[in-house]
């Protein structure tokens, strides 16, 4: 694994990145959907809410989005790192004396 | 080891003095429960007879007259019992609530004594001139009118002089009476006392400290950089010391003194909703905030804006918890249990012992009552004690930042009625944490930054793994080889399409089997700090990877 590679910024953008598409799918619309969360705003504050919440996560989506290779790398890298550590012979396996 | 052998010597005489306050007050049978009378009538024969007024006057009542005759340390020690309600009960909390903190102030000379031994000069050095009748007087400070000899006009707080022995005294024989309590009176035990006593002796402490509080004025100052509406008084760190404060003088009204805010035409609702978003700012947008925002120290200025005094008290809050609170007053305020509930066991709040549904049905009368309640009628430190309650009743353990929390959003309700009888907390309330609620949920860069914290903390403690992490790993790894082959009896085209997936619901799969393995091995607790700190990074990894295959798939 490339040490240090992790802090990299541009994983950080890439992960901002997936993570803002993720929650503007998957989590946004149905947040924004119940009916108790629009009345606690009431109608125009929940639009402005709605409009500006919707508006960061495609920022942080399109702003990041040539950094995304780098999740992938660091996403087979650990598990890379995982599977030799699981693996290493003679590392105290279950049953060995 | 008896009580008697351990006091100080020079604490014996402000042990007599604390005995036999509580004596008049009614409280013999305490102090006999825990056997301190009887060292004490060795030493001087003080309960002659008890006080005919304990008798009429109920037992609150007595707590707190003794506490306010016993001086700053107790009457400081009752002003934190009153916001834990956890601990208290609810009588005595209300009238904890009522302590008076007024004092009669000590003499300027006193004042010029201990200013010159702090800056090290002589005070016509420093100051133009420094007002000899103190502004304000209470228990740990009073406060004077002064200004500097470069023209700015300033007040000076100076600290009580000898508080550090008082206190100090006072302190000891509190820790000695909590370790005999919690050692001879078996029912006082779930209370912790001594806990309680050093998490006392602790806030005391940093609130004697004026350099804390110097601190925490610049920090709070920072935050609301960008609120013109908001004042924070400047202080002067080259004047100031752990005993004396310098600060910018603030010119204005007191926000509950009507008569002057109307002749300087300001708009008291205004004023009051100004004060309410700053409170609810700084608890959920910044987690500093104000732990003890009285009226004397919301003072109003001409222009409408409000100056926030004393910083002694201040509550922080870690954004975990934030999140927590958030996630719960949403739940609370749209009527959502299942949110509520669910919150209390996700954060591990709810003990064994606690009848899950009957909280629910508990939080639900609550809940039905007041979301069909106008908003006008309803009130939320009521509403706030009335949770409060039920939870503690329902063995729900409450953290004290979640209670100094409580404590500062019902404390500027009072405030903003008493200034504005027709103040509706809520309709300032709801829609701020709504709106603050799902910004938080729906921040990427906050949920990413946590994946990159989690997934680095996590590489680097798998490469250092000790041998029985890397053997969990290593039963893990069968498990593994299990999911492969099962996937392998799929139709071909749904192994091509969700080849990708199946490697990250793998990784799903790793921390349910680490973390099991990691339980089983039943190792000690740092290895389950590992393993959770690895867990997370790879439930991290999982939610990545499983999103990026999601959003490949729907492409
Ligand atoms: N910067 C200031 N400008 C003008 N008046 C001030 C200033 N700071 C303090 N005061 C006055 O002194 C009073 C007490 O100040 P402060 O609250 O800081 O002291 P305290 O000893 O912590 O008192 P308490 O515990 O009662 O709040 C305030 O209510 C206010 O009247």
């Amino acid at each position: 694994m490339r040490e240090g590679s992790l802090f990299d910024e541009a994983l950080r953008r890439g992960l901002e990145s997936y993570v803002a598409e993720m929650l503007r799918i998957h989590v946004a619309e149905g947040l924004l959907a119940r009916p108790e969360i629009r009345a606690a705003l009431g109608p125009q504050h929940f639009e402005r809410v709605r409009a500006e919440v919707l508006d960061r996560l495609r920022r942080s989506e399109e702003e990041g989005r040539e950094a995304r290779p780098a999740v992938s790398t660091a996403v087979s890298d650990v598990l890379s790192l995982l599977s030799r550590i699981a693996g290493r012979p003679g590392s105290g396996g279950e049953g060995s004396p | 080891m008896t009580v008697g052998s351990l006091y100080r010597l020079r604490d014996i005489g402000r042990l007599r003095r604390i005995a036999s306050v509580l004596a008049r007050h009614g409280f013999v049978d305490v102090a006999e429960r825990v056997h301190v009378m009887q060292a004490l009538r060795r030493i001087g024969r003080i309960f002659r007879r008890r006080s005919a007024a304990a008798e009429v006057i109920p037992w609150t009542r007595r707590i707190r007259l003794a506490a306010e005759e016993l001086g700053p340390t107790f009457v400081k020690l009752g002003q934190m019992l009153a916001t834990r309600p956890d601990l208290v009960p609810m009588p005595l909390v209300l009238e904890l609530r009522r302590l008076h903190d007024e004092v009669p102030p000590f003499p300027f000379e006193d004042v010029r004594a201990t200013i010159e031994a702090e800056l090290r000069r002589p005070l016509a050095e420093v100051f133009e001139w420094v007002e000899e009748d103190a502004v304000a007087a209470a228990s740990i400070a009073q406060v004077h009118r002064a200004r500097l000899k470069t023209g700015e006009e300033v007040v000076i707080k100076v600290q009580r002089p000898r508080l550090q022995e008082v206190i100090g005294a006072d302190l000891r024989i509190l820790l000695l009476l909590a370790q005999t309590i919690e050692a001879r009176v078996p029912e006082m035990r779930p209370f912790r006392p001594v806990a309680i006593v050093e998490e006392f002796r602790r806030s005391l402490s940093r609130e004697m400290d004026f350099s804390t509080e110097l601190s925490s004025m610049q920090r709070f100052a920072a935050n609301f950089a960008d609120e013109p509406m908001l004042h924070v008084p400047h202080g002067y760190p080259q004047l100031s010391t752990r005993r004396v404060l310098v600060m910018e003088r603030i010119e204005g009204a007191k926000i509950t003194d009507r008569a002057a805010l109307d002749a300087m035409g300001v708009d008291v609702k205004a004023v009051v909703d100004l004060g309410m978003r700053f409170t609810l700012r700084s608890i959920f947008e910044h987690g500093f905030f104000h732990a003890d925002p009285h009226p004397g120290n919301f003072f109003i200025r001409p222009d409408a804006s409000i100056a926030l005094l004393d910083f002694g008290m201040m509550g922080s809050v870690e954004p975990q918890r934030l999140d927590e609170m958030l996630t719960w007053m949403v739940g609370l305020l749209t009527g959502d249990l299942d949110m509520m509930v669910g919150l209390l066991l996700d954060a591990d709040l709810i003990g064994d012992e606690t009848d899950v549904r009957a909280l629910r049905g508990e939080l639900r009368g609550i809940v039905d009552r007041y979301q069909h309640a106008a908003l006008a009628s309803i009130d939320v430190s009521a509403l706030i004690s009335e949770v409060f309650d039920v939870t503690v009743r329902h063995h729900v353990f409450l953290p004290a930042d979640l209670l100094l929390v409580g404590k500062a959003m019902a404390t500027m309700e009072g405030i903003g009625r008493e200034a504005w009888p027709d103040f509706q907390p809520l309709d300032a309330i709801r829609p701020y944490l709504t709106e603050v609620y799902l910004k938080r949920m729906l921040d990427a860069k906050k949920h990413s930054q946590v994946a990159v914290r989690s997934l680095v903390e996590g590489a680097t403690l798998l490469k250092d793994a000790p041998l029985d992490i890397r053997r969990v790993l290593r039963k893990l790894r069968r498990g593994e080889l299990q999911i492969v082959h099962r996937s392998a009896d799929a139709p071909a085209e749904i192994r091509a399409r969700h080849a990708r997936t199946n490697r990250l619901i793998l990784a799903a799969l790793l921390p349910v089997f680490f973390f099991g393995g990691v339980w089983l091995t039943g190792s000690e607790s740092a290895l389950h700090n590992a393993a959770g700190l690895v867990s997370l990074g790879l439930a991290w990894l999982f939610f990545i990877g499983l999103g990026i295959s999601m959003l490949g798939d729907g492409r």
